[in-house]
């Protein structure tokens, strides 16, 4: 069982109109803080539609998952483009249900989420 | 005689994932599934965090953290010499949330009750917080 907490990182793939951040390793309050800036800072030096929120390879996450969500929506919402939400491994998806952020996730996700459950 | 761990560290927001750690360090004895782990790793950060963030806002200070067990229930308590909360019954309402940056969910005091059996919140205006949670693990023994 891995109990060692991961540093996270961001890694962003711009490709026509769709920016996508992949983030990696747990996310917390603290790291939070970096990945924040790096994906602002794409998302507004594009000119993407939609923004997509990779978190297939967050193993871990608290409420704080849902701050970087909802900044990241209200900034697309002021330039006109859509936030998606895609592989929430299930533990991190039981945090978005509580939100109540679930329409947000991309529905591959969701039906393979369901499957597991 | 009831063996209780207790770690004191400043409230700097890199202690988040160490305070994490210690946690999950003492459950591994009651052989939690993963998914408790993860809950209880979920529910530590989010007190340590308000800790950090509300308890402490404009500086440095000590958070105690102490954990113990009685039989296969885990005990986290989470204490500050901060800010305090002037209405615990409102602060800990899902989305409630006095922060302005648009950045925190209000969503802290819902994941702990969520994940946790048991919540419990004293504080003092002025003179800090205290959040014991507890949790039932079922070993994962059990569970095969
Ligand atoms: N340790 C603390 N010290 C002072 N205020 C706190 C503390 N913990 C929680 N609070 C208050 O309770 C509110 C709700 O906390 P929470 O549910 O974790 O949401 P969030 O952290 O997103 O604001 C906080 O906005 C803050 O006003
Ligand atoms: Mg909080």
């Amino acid at each position: 069982m891995n109990t060692g907490s991961k540093l996270s990182r961001v890694e962003i793939n711009l490709s026509d109109k769709t920016l996508t951040a992949v983030i990696s390793g747990d996310v917390d309050h603290h790291n939070l803080q970096d990945i924040r800036g790096k994906i602002d800072y794409a998302i507004e030096t594009s000119s993407a539609r939609n923004i997509i929120l990779d978190l297939s390879a967050v193993p871990f996450c608290d409420s704080s998952v849902i701050g970087l969500i909802l900044g990241r929506k209200r900034l697309a919402d002021r330039l006109g483009a859509a936030v998606i939400i895609r592989a929430p491994n299930p533990y991190v998806m039981k945090i978005i249900k509580l939100s109540g952020l679930s329409d947000m996730v991309e529905q591959a996700a969701k039906q393979a989420e369901q499957l597991a459950s | 005689m009831k063996e209780v761990i207790k770690i004191t560290f400043p409230s700097y927001s890199r202690n988040e994932s160490f305070a994490r750690g210690a946690v999950s360090a003492y459950a591994i004895r009651l052989d939690p599934t993963l998914e408790e782990l993860n809950d209880v790793k979920a529910a530590v950060s989010e007190a340590v965090t308000n800790s950090v963030v509300h308890g402490y806002p404009d500086r440095i200070g000590i958070i105690e953290l102490s954990i113990w067990s009685e039989k296969n229930v885990l005990y986290i308590r989470v204490k500050d010499k901060g800010l305090g909360i002037a209405d615990v019954e409102q602060a800990m309402q899902p989305l409630f949330t006095t922060a302005t940056d648009g950045e925190r969910a209000g969503l802290g005091f819902a994941v702990m009750e969520d994940f946790c059996d048991n919540v419990s919140v004293k504080s003092a205006v002025g003179k800090g917080t205290v959040v014991t949670l507890s949790k039932k693990i079922k070993s994962r023994a059990n569970n095969i």
